[in-house]
């Protein structure tokens, strides 16, 4: 009888998510288009993502530019500006393991300036972008075991195509 | 029920509590750290889920033998284990969905096709194995039913939680207890009742049956309970009358009481079968 629990947790908790891995390897999305809550990004070249990782409806997507992966989160009404946003991207990020917050960093989306923070990881390091449009607010987190110049230029090359409507 | 080192039942219940317990840990202390008022405010709300439950354990009472040690071994399991594996297992059942049909079709379905399989698979196996644990201490259904509710309730408490420190975090406003309280009057007083621990209640009434009468139509009648109940939490999840058919919030809410009342009334139902059909512990003891 144990077996057989221990065989349906495992089943689950480990064989669904190895066969998702296997059976769904990553796309290259390069210029397509997607669309989160009203805020649109179109992919640069030879950047990638895994099926199940663009949410239309919740507004998220998640890329990979090289080893790193970036995460997209767009919502909205909000409130505060691009610099209280960094700052609660911030307030999550310095409680997270092994994570330490260094330096504020530019961000550019399409005709919108945004406030960003560094950090780095026990393993890699990071950078959060916020920005706030029209009540619009969109989150990027990038994150990756080694974010060298070219792959951070990369990064920023997709965040530069974050469109805000009529920005 | 006392520690047993010779029990593979209690193993296998200790190894995967404890490395969900671990995993929980991780996912959720970092959020509770960084907003503590928000965090603090819905752990004691969501905890309050556990109460009509403890009372309805005291109601019953008299048709119980499951030793309390038992229901809090479910409601762990539920808390733990249940929550940990819904979590990867749902995640990637829709990356398969996504896979297979597109990535808005998978955001929209997954949550009618995929959570509720992995989610009371799940938590039917953590009945299943408190069942093995406590072996020869259940007296009828009533213990089942019980059973099951503690260990959705422990569910429900964590997807609570959860679901109200993600909002507190989507919400980016700071430590503030506003979206814990609007995601507790959705999740615990509109769709509270309706829930998980009312789902597993069914599956424990299933697997009760199936352990104390111990025949092959037992067997098929558990099974059976857990069709149902994914069936059950499916349709609650569905986007079927979620709008109120563009009638107003009178109409939103009776879509609720339409896709849930069926799981209470079922549960009310068992209840009174078993306590017609089965007799209390006392006269039970009197006749052996």
């Amino acid at each position: 009888m144990s077996t057989a629990v221990a065989a349906v947790v495992l089943v689950f908790a480990l064989g669904v998510p190895l066969l998702n891995k296997a059976v769904s390897p990553t796309v290259d999305v390069g210029g397509e288009t997607f669309t989160l809550a009203g805020v649109t990004v179109t992919a640069p070249d030879e950047v990638r993502m895994r099926p199940g990782y663009y949410q239309p409806e919740s507004g998220r997507a998640e890329f990979l530019v090289g080893d790193a992966e970036v995460d997209i989160a767009v919502a909205g009404p909000y409130d505060f500006d691009a610099e209280y946003l960094a700052g609660e991207m911030a307030r999550l990020l310095e409680v997270q393991p092994g994570v330490q917050l260094t330096e504020p960093r530019d961000c550019a989306a399409d005709g919108v300036e945004g406030a960003g923070r560094s950090f780095v990881t026990e393993t890699g390091a990071g950078f959060a972008c916020a920005f706030v449009h029209d009540e619009i607010r969109a989150e990027v987190t990038a994150t990756g075991a080694s974010l060298d110049t070219t792959t951070v230029d990369r990064i920023d090359s997709l965040i530069a195509q974050l469109s805000f409507g009529a920005a | 029920m006392r520690p047993d080192p010779t029990s593979p039942a209690q193993w296998t219940a200790a190894l995967l509590i404890g490395a969900a317990a671990i995993l929980l840990l991780y996912n959720t202390l970092p959020v509770a750290l960084a907003y503590p008022r928000a965090g603090t405010t819905a752990l004691v709300l969501f905890s309050l889920f556990a109460v009509p439950f403890w009372m309805m354990r005291r109601r019953l009472a008299g048709w119980l033998t499951l030793p309390v040690a038992a229901l809090a071994l479910g409601l762990v399991w539920g808390a733990t284990v249940a929550v940990m594996t819904s979590l990867f297992g749902s995640r990637a059942l829709h990356g398969l969905l996504a896979t297979m049909l597109g990535p808005a079709w998978a955001e929209r379905w997954s949550p009618v096709l995929a959570s509720p399989v992995v989610e009371e698979v799940v938590k039917a196996a953590g009945v299943v194995l408190v069942v093995a644990i406590a072996w020869g201490r259940l007296h009828g259904v009533l213990d089942g039913i019980v059973l099951g509710a503690f260990c959705g309730v422990g569910f429900q408490i964590v997807e609570g939680y959860a679901f109200a420190m993600s909002s507190t975090v989507l919400n980016r406003a700071g430590d503030v207890v506003e979206p814990v309280i609007a995601v507790f009057i959705v999740r615990g007083v509109l769709a509270g009742l309706w829930s998980h621990a009312i789902f597993t209640a069914i599956v424990g009434a299933g697997v009760a049956y199936a352990a104390t009468r111990r025949t092959k139509r037992s067997v098929w009648v558990a099974a059976g309970s857990l069709a149902g109940v994914i069936g059950l939490h499916a349709l609650w999840n569905s986007p079927l009358l979620r709008d109120g058919l563009g009638l107003g919030a009178l109409a939103v809410l009776a879509g609720v009481m339409v896709k849930g009342l069926p799981a209470v009334l079922i549960v009310w139902w068992l209840v009174r079968w078993a306590k017609r059909e089965e007799d209390p512990v006392e006269r039970s003891l009197e006749a052996a």
